[in-house]
């Protein structure tokens, strides 16, 4: 496995960069939420009683 | 390579430690590593309340007869003891790893989401309560005991079962939602935290695995959750999802169940899958062979995970094309499985092995999990399965499975990064002699198993025919054995933690990864610059 790195880069310090990430990490998750909710509710859906 | 590169030490300002101390801070904390630690004290917890739990089935079956218990508690010690092998202790265990490994290995400063991380850690403490409540309370005599279906929860029984059932519903559903922000946080974490530069494919496998298992549990978790609502509104709200008096179909149950059971196999073993690559690698002091490979394998394994369920319902009435297909591709998944078996295998050869404990937990693995699967194409057999279905050989074979991935390969895992997570080497010679106990332990319970098995002892009964006794003992020995090994684990363990040589940042002369660019232990906050991958 190759995984060199060069060295550090300054983002730690970035408040707008680190802000852009967490939205996208949150909008990534409430989709995959989402997915969870679907797939409950097509279970759930698909052998309701008749 | 900089590998070499030791992370710098947190700038002067910046907090080095926790917030706050005390029972608060194990409550409150939102950092990867103390969330990962809980998850790992939680699994060994659970892992020893469900070890308990068998050693009194295994008690029971030293001698043929009742001798210790009734039919009633013993089944719900064998359901118990699934329901909180697989929920409990290794779901939980494989997050444990997650957590603490995957921002130091992608070069993260945290997990994606931390919150969420503490919560989806702290909804598991009151769903084992829930899970073992009711049997504690039936021993005192307070109500009918835990769940005693058995893991599987088949209707009609789960339907008609006392109310240790609903407490068993409540507590998957639980676990299940666990199980979901776990994933979800996984997911995330691996899609856009990695460091810069660091493409999917030059990821470490580990994070390869544990995102597959993430897809995974997000796609099989919900419809469980989905069937224990059907088993509790039938129960409770006069549905007739599994009742066939009212027009429903028990065998949908089953449907249900192994669309989320099999896939469960695999949601336990790529974890595993991605950890042993590392320790044979380090241990090898070669490069993983085949990373390409693996990584396609282990995608081959997580597609093929969900559309085979039903092989576990051969037995169960099924078309011949249903049989034929379910077995089929059943057997498919031994060339992914093949695949990665080569490449560990090549990753050893003409290797500069050396058998420190985590490599021997990682061979040991290798070993034990390949007579699993060899057993696992007998079953997958539609032609031979109804012959071994329902006997100790599906018990046998799913435990060479299950420990060797969950047990064996979690603790070469853990050995592994022990150095990292305490900042000291552990003790080889205990580490070398908890190895051969848990091979002896294991080998002299699971064997007996596959021949009683054979001879058609079936499992989940709490009585047998006199000529199953010795097997029978020897299985139980063993088992005890086994059970003791853990507790030799534990002591290493807090022995590691409270002294010993001090480890490097790179502890292990072979490793490789971001991990060990980082100090032993590893700082409280790591990577809050981060490295970028060439």
């Amino acid at each position: 496995m190759e995984q060199p790195t060069s060295g550090p880069v300054a983002v730690a310090g970035d408040a707008r960069y680190w802000e852009q990430r967490k939205r996208a990490n949150v909008r990534l998750a409430l989709v995959l939420g989402a997915v969870a909710v679907v797939l409950f509710a097509l279970a759930f859906w698909k052998y309701r009683p008749l | 390579m900089a590998h070499e590169l030791v992370q710098e030490l947190p700038a002067a300002g910046a907090h080095e430690g926790p917030h706050v101390y005390g029972a608060l801070r194990w409550i409150q904390t939102t950092n990867h590593k103390d969330i990962g630690v809980m998850y790992l004290l939680f699994a060994i917890t659970m892992l020893l309340t469900g070890g308990a739990m068998i050693l009194g089935v295994r008690a029971e079956l030293f001698h043929p007869g009742m001798e210790f218990m009734q039919p009633e508690l013993f089944n719900q010690l064998i359901t118990l003891h699934g329901l909180i092998m697989v929920f409990g202790f290794a779901m939980p265990a494989a997050t444990g790893l997650a957590n603490y490994m995957l921002p130091l290995m992608l070069g993260a400063p945290d997990m994606a989401l931390p919150r969420l991380n503490n919560w989806g850690f702290w909804i598991l403490p009151p769903a084992a309560v829930l899970l073992v409540l009711p049997f504690f309370l039936g021993l005192a005599g307070i109500g009918p005991g835990a769940v005693d279906t058995g893991w599987t929860m088949y209707a009609p029984l789960s339907v008609q079962s006392g109310w240790g059932m609903d407490f068993a519903i409540f507590a998957v559903h639980l676990l299940g939602v666990s199980s979901i922000l776990g994933s979800i946080n996984v997911i995330v974490t691996i899609l856009n935290m990695r460091a810069p530069g660091m493409t999917l494919m030059k990821m470490p496998l580990f994070a390869h695995g544990f995102l597959m298992t993430a897809i995974l549990l997000i796609t099989i978790m919900p419809v469980l959750a989905g069937g224990v609502t059907m088993v509790l509104m039938d129960r409770h709200f006069g549905t007739h999802f599994f009742t066939a008096a009212g027009g429903g179909d028990p065998v949908l149950w089953q449907h249900i169940f192994w669309f989320m059971g099999h896939p469960e196999v695999y949601v336990l073993l790529l974890p595993i899958c991605g950890v042993v690559p590392h320790v044979l690698s380090a241990f090898s002091r070669k490069k993983v062979y085949g990373y390409r490979a693996q990584v396609y394998a282990m995608w081959g394994i997580a597609v093929l995970a969900v559309v085979v369920w039903a092989h576990h319902m051969f037995t169960s009435g099924m078309s011949v094309g249903g049989q034929i297909y379910f077995m089929y591709s059943t057997m498919l998944i031994s060339l992914p499985l093949a695949v990665l078996f080569f490449c560990w295998i090549a990753t050893l050869w003409r290797g500069s092995l050396s058998f420190e404990t985590p490599m021997l937990f990682a061979v040991g693995f290798i070993i034990l999990f390949g007579w699993g699967g060899l057993t696992g194409l007998v079953l997958a057999d539609a032609a031979a399965d109804p012959q071994y279905h329902n006997t100790y050989f599906l018990v046998a074979h799913f435990h060479y499975a299950l420990y060797p991935t969950t047990v064996m390969g979690a603790m070469a895992g853990v050995y592994y990064w022990l150095p990292k997570w305490t900042g000291h080497m552990l003790d080889e010679r205990l580490g070398k002699l908890h190895f051969w106990i848990v091979m002896v332990g294991f080998n002299l319970t699971f064997i007996p198993q596959f021949l009683v098995g054979l001879g058609g002892m079936p499992r989940r009964i709490p009585d047998y025919p006199l000529m199953f006794t010795e097997w029978n003992r020897l299985s139980s020995i063993g088992a005890f054995i086994l059970g003791a090994s853990h507790l030799l684990f534990i002591y290493i363990v807090i022995k590691c933690v409270r002294g010993g040589e001090t480890a490097k940042a790179k502890a292990w002369e072979g490793a490789e990864g971001l991990e060990w660019t980082v100090p032993s232990p590893a700082p409280y906050h790591t990577f809050e610059t981060q490295p970028v991958i060439e």
